[in-house]
């Protein structure tokens, strides 16, 4: 009946917008047509029906239930359904890892930004603890105690495994690691002045703008670039991220766990939990993410944000922050503003760069422990003949060796080097000159000294001015005993000449499929931000630099691995079922009837046997 | 349409204010849980509905435009989840053999509009059944339109949005809320008339 009319003009008529001359057109059409008249008029009538409907009211606590949902989701990291959780280990550790958190930090990002100016005015060490040291000194020191504990045990075995599954399975071949060290022994690395070095506290204080943060891959040809390294060439990486306290949980985790821990007096840790929760990072310990074990003891449960870990013996506590991408692009962009410009911790290494890499050194004990194969609830009995009858580990302990030879160099040189070129190329931003690149003495010929020209390298490097706020640091630097520490910590001298393409070479020759802790924490890839960190030991011990690579876990990259592990999983299930050989706690568990609860399932895999260690 | 204040309390929010953000929910909830009331035809279910798009709103507040209305983006949330909810629905009614959904009077959405109504306007008693009669049946004859449909009657009449408002919530062309709004009152009024048939002289 309609079609033969102007749908717009009944629609303008109905919503009372037909200006004069259309509504005679339309009242000519209405005498002509009563049905339509008729029509329009009960079309207006359901029309003013609807509009007289007032807004239902919303229950009374539902904002309420919101922001408590919201609160709980934060603090309890509980399922977001549109990311798939991922197996990671029985129980609580489970729930805590698998989800992902309601981004607070999204809603609240500013206060971040907020609680890092209050990092500015402490220094705070984001310190990457060794994970499979300590916990498989504790599992040793614990083997066999408790019923708890050996499930434990198991599991962190599992997890294990479980990297070892992925590196094997795709093929790679477990060789001989190179000693990245010999070749990092050997790197050049461009020296920059200490008295370049500048801290956000001091730049405040003159009243000096802080040099933009130049991000990952800034973009400078002459950065290294730690793409990833193909297959065959030095070995293969870890899927995804193995950084701090389990790799196992970070091979099927698309975030980065990162253990934390505060040295400095001037930032508590109330603060460092501040500005975690601002950016929605979750905060746990370690050992409940990774060892139910410590789950158990514990009580089952989960410390969070705010409850304040125990300390060890250094009077240092350990807290793992559950980190999603976006998360450690901000926390390593403020770190990197607030602490890695500081002269003192430039010299205990504690910079955090997002194009470098460094090994580190680890005590020989524990590189049995660190190792694949060695069932980590093993006690330290077996471990010793474990360690014997693997060739493995007589290299690893040589390379630990090297590693720890070369540590001042290593650490020191390396961050100091980082920290300066960073530092140079944001004043080579400020100065206007894009173009600048590595350091390059015809380069500086070229452009000469003064306002506008690229800055010096060095200072050795004759015409070259500095900026005068660089000048008055570097007056008070050198008049400090840090400065003067930094000095002989760099032992830049004492280091031959290779160009910094060897030290990335070197890092690449890690094969991460070794297993040692060295390959282990140490993947290489694209945009990989590097956190370098110095930890200082109890006083009977000796200092060590704890560098630790982060890998970004690429989305594709990690989905692959949960479908991996999914299916897996879902076969190693139904092999345990079928065999009665399940464990007690995967038969209380409801069997997974769709995608959802297959992701949300644990991975349950068994220790290596020993046997099985050795041979691999 | 946007409060004054919006802009300020978005602001407040992105600076970390809790309490901002649960003033900015509170001055939009119920606005927020007629649309998804209207929408899924249910309480419980609005309530859910309302409840998701809120910790999506949280979730997204920092992409939020301030170019963009405040109350055009929220409600375009809300819309979604509500469109979603609608479709698992329609997914389940296919799965089941009772899969005859209409708004019986005495359905919740139609007891809390009475409700409403009732505890908003002073009827005289023949007014206020005849006012419930005709709720009942919009409410049933919407209950029959097809979500699009449902959607823009929504935004249209009860939030009374204009045009370009609705092509925005809905991210669909102005042309295309015009012809699909007539469209819809049409099929609304053949609703209606299944449901009450006009009396024949």
């Amino acid at each position: 009946m309609l079609d033969r009319y102007d749908q717009e003009l009944l629609l303008d008529y109905l919503e009372g917008e037909l200006d004069a001359d259309r509504s005679a057109q339309l009242d000519a059409m209405l005498a002509e047509d009563p049905q339509l008249a008729a029509l329009l008029n009960e079309m207006a009538n359901d029309r003013a029906a609807l509009r007289s409907m007032p807004h239902a009211e919303a229950p009374a606590d539902l904002v309420h239930d919101v922001t408590q949902a919201m609160e709980r989701q934060m603090l309890l990291d509980e399922p977001v359904e549109d990311l798939g959780p991922i197996p990671l280990s029985r129980g609580r550790a489970a729930t805590v890892e698998t989800t992902r958190s309601i981004s607070w930090g999204r809603v609240v990002g500013l206060t971040g930004l907020a609680a890092s100016v209050a990092l500015v005015a402490g220094m705070l060490v984001i310190t990457f603890d060794d994970p499979l040291e300590r916990t498989a000194n504790e599992l040793a020191a614990n083997t066999g105690a408790e019923s708890g504990e050996l499930e434990g045990a198991a599991e962190f075995a599992a997890d294990e495994e479980a990297i070892e599954s992925f590196a094997t399975r795709d093929g790679v071949e477990i060789t001989p690691n190179e000693p990245a060290a010999e070749a990092l022994a050997g790197a050049d690395l461009p020296t920059v002045p200490d008295s370049v070095s500048d801290t956000e506290a001091n730049r405040v204080a003159r009243g000096v703008e802080t040099p933009e943060w130049p991000g990952p891959n800034p973009g400078n040809p002459a950065a290294p670039e730690l793409a990833l390294p193909t297959e065959g060439a030095g070995g293969r990486l870890t899927d995804t991220l193995t950084v701090g306290t389990t790799a196992a949980i970070s091979a099927f985790q698309p975030r980065q766990q990162l253990v934390l821990l505060s040295e400095s007096p001037e930032v508590s840790l109330e603060q460092l939990f501040e500005f975690c929760i601002a950016n929605g990072i979750p905060v746990v310990q370690p050992e409940q993410v990774s060892d139910s074990r410590a789950l158990s003891k514990a009580g089952g449960n989960d410390k969070l944000a705010g409850d304040r870990p125990e300390e060890d013996e250094a009077g240092y506590g350990d807290y793992a922050l559950l980190i999603n991408d976006s998360q450690l692009d901000t926390l390593v962009q403020n770190l990197n503003e607030t602490i890695a410009l500081d002269p003192k911790r430039v010299g205990k290494g504690s910079l955090i760069s997002n194009q470098a890499a460094l090994v580190s050194d680890l005590p020989e004990d524990d590189l049995r422990y660190s190792a694949y194969g060695a069932p980590l609830d093993a006690g330290e009995d077996e471990a010793d003949t474990i360690k014997e009858r693997s060739e493995g580990f007589e290299e690893q302990a040589k390379l630990a060796q090297a590693v720890e030879l070369r540590k001042p160099d290593l650490g020191s040189t390396y961050a100091n080097t980082r920290n300066r070129y960073n530092l140079q190329q944001q004043q080579q931003a400020s100065y206007g000159q894009r173009e600048a690149r590595l350091p390059d003495l015809a380069l500086n010929e070229q452009f000469g000294a003064g306002e506008g020209t690229k800055p010096p390298l060095d200072e050795n490097q004759a015409g070259l001015e500095k900026p005068d706020a660089a000048a008055d640091l570097d007056a008070e630097v050198d008049s400090s005993e840090e400065a003067a520490e930094l000095d002989d910590q760099a032992v830049p001298n004492a280091v031959p000449a290779p160009t910094e393409n060897k030290a990335i070479e070197a890092i690449r020759s890690i094969d991460p499929s070794r297993g040692n802790w060295l390959s282990a924490h140490l993947p290489v890839a694209d945009t990989t931000p590097l956190l370098l960190h110095w930890r200082e030991g109890q006083a009977d011990q000796p200092t060590r630099l704890v560098p630790v690579m982060i890998q970004r876990a690429e989305p594709e990259r990690v989905n692959t691995l949960r479908q991996r592990q999914q299916v897996e999983y879902a076969s190693r299930r139904k092999d345990a079922e079928s065999q009665g050989e399940a464990s007690n706690h995967a038969a209380a568990e409801s069997p997974a009837t769709d995608l959802a609860e297959v992701e949300a399932a644990p991975a349950e895999t068994e220790p290596a046997a020993p046997e099985e260690a050795a041979e691999e | 349409m946007t409060q004054p204040n919006d802009t300020l309390l978005i602001e407040q929010v992105r600076d970390g204010d809790t309490a901002a953000l649960g003033q900015l929910l509170e001055m939009h909830q119920n606005r927020l849980f007629s649309i998804a009331l209207r929408m899924v035809s249910n309480r419980d279910d609005a309530a859910e509905v309302t409840q998701d798009a809120m910790l999506k709103i949280i979730q997204h507040i920092d992409t939020f435009r301030s170019e963009a209305q405040i109350t055009t983006w929220m409600t375009r949330i809300v819309m979604n989840q509500a469109i979603t909810r609608l479709r698992r629905r329609k997914l389940r009614d296919h799965a089941s053999l009772d899969s005859t959904r209409t708004t019986h009077p005495d359905s919740d959405q139609a007891t809390s509009l009475r409700k409403v109504l009732e505890d908003h306007r002073e009827l005289g008693p023949e007014q206020r059944v005849q006012e419930g009669e005709m709720i009942d049946q919009l409410l049933s004859a919407i209950d029959r339109l097809d979500t699009d449909f449902r959607a823009v009657l929504v935004l249209r009449d009860l939030e009374e949005m204009d045009y370009q408002q609705i092509a925005e919530t809905l991210e669909i062309k102005v042309g295309t809320v015009k012809s699909r709004l007539f469209r819809a009152r049409l099929a609304l009024r053949q609703e209606m008339q299944k449901i009450a048939p006009a009396p024949t002289n």
